[in-house]
């Protein structure tokens, strides 16, 4: 196996333990809705800090995204992107209420955004770490509505104060048949990712 | 007209005449615009990281990476204004940026966008250049656009 390949293996590795983080928020939203919910497959981000940021530099469209940070066995953060109008439709289909507009969300409204992606990326979390068999917790989530771009630009750099590289997977959710929507990001510094890929590669042995 | 510069992450634009130098998607980045107004000249930098740490060693593609570090940024920015005609004791800063988005999880003042606006003031302030003006902090990402014949810095915000 040449280099090229065992990345390839690696990557596909997480690529798959993302998957199993949002299979597991996938179903926690469609039991919260009672709808179908449907799922991409994990697109990866890899890469030096420079060249992920730039990625999203210009990046002006507004988005809603939740974001909290994983402490423990690994160190990451978890992120939850909505697009204006599907916050909307989260918050008008939860709260039965009819907002039009982005700018007329209360606090009520956030906290149940809050709430929806805290309910996401925790039960992605717990997946994860049960797969994995890590310890892991996680802070409160916090909410902001800006430019894409100046949230990646912050979630990066709090990946990556501590290095120069980052390691993350974006996963599409939606629900069928509606245009309603959202992106997961799950972050892990390059020491965390180590460690995951051990403990994936133990897992495999297990189970030959 | 003139032509509208855009500088990316960990990048830096210097130019002068009708020429504006714009940058976009500031978070907890730090902007650092240096403008000489005796000789017109100026631009901006925007940068990560405060500074080079054990971290954050020198790689091989920083060629393109001129302020990728805040203190390294302004040097830099400074060497370039100066390699166009500017004057450094002409010159007079504004900062942008440093914000922190998700104040709740990772604000107060050792949030990486604190220590990046400490870093930007700290290397102005050794240099012995003025800051004149200050948009940090906060909660939210703006954009900023110098417009190099008249100085005039313009920062906007979604929100």
């Amino acid at each position: 196996m040449n280099l090229e390949e065992a990345k390839n293996m690696q990557m596909d590795a997480l690529a798959e333990m993302a998957n199993i983080g949002a299979g597991n928020a996938a179903t926690a939203l469609s039991h919260m809705l009672n709808k179908k919910i449907e799922i991409d497959v994990p697109v990866p981000f890899i890469g030096e800090l420079v060249s992920m940021e730039r990625q999203f530099v210009e990046s002006k469209d507004a988005v809603v995204a939740v974001f909290l940070k994983v402490q423990g066995d690994i160190n990451g953060a978890m992120l939850n992107l909505f697009t204006p109008e599907s916050a909307l439709s989260f918050v008008n289909l939860l709260s039965k209420k009819e907002k039009k507009e982005i700018s007329t969300l209360n606090e009520e409204d956030k906290s149940t955004l809050l709430e929806v992606s805290n309910i996401l990326l925790g039960s992605s979390l717990t997946a994860i770490s049960k797969f994995l068999k890590l310890n892991t917790t996680h802070s409160i989530p916090d909410i902001s509505t800006d430019m894409l771009g100046a949230v990646m630009d912050t979630v990066f750099l709090e990946m990556g104060a501590e290095s120069d590289h980052v390691i993350a997977f974006k996963i599409n959710l939606k629900i069928e048949g509606e245009k309603i929507g959202g992106d997961l990001f799950f972050l892990f510094d390059p020491k965390s990712t180590d460690k995951i890929l051990e403990k994936i590669k133990i897992k495999l042995n297990v189970q030959e | 007209m003139g032509n509208i510069i855009t500088v990316r992450t960990a990048e830096l634009a210097v130019s002068h005449n009708d020429d504006s130098v714009r940058t976009g998607s500031i978070g907890s980045c730090i902007v650092i615009v240096l403008y000489d107004a005796v000789s017109k000249i100026g631009g901006l930098a925007h940068s990560m990281l405060p500074y080079r740490d054990e971290h954050h060693k020198a790689g091989p593609n920083e060629a393109d990476q001129p302020a990728k570090f805040a203190d390294e940024g302004v040097d830099n920015l400074i060497l370039e204004i100066q390699r166009q005609g500017g004057i450094k004791e002409n010159l007079s800063a504004k900062l942008i940026g440093g914000a922190s988005m998700f104040s709740k999880i990772a604000g107060g003042t050792q949030s990486i966008g604190n220590r990046n606006v400490e870093a930007a003031r700290k290397r102005l302030t050794e240099l012995a250049i003025p800051i004149d003006k200050e948009d940090t902090g906060g909660t939210a990402g703006k954009s900023v656009v110098i417009n190099l014949a008249s100085g005039v810095v313009q920062v906007s915000s979604v929100m």
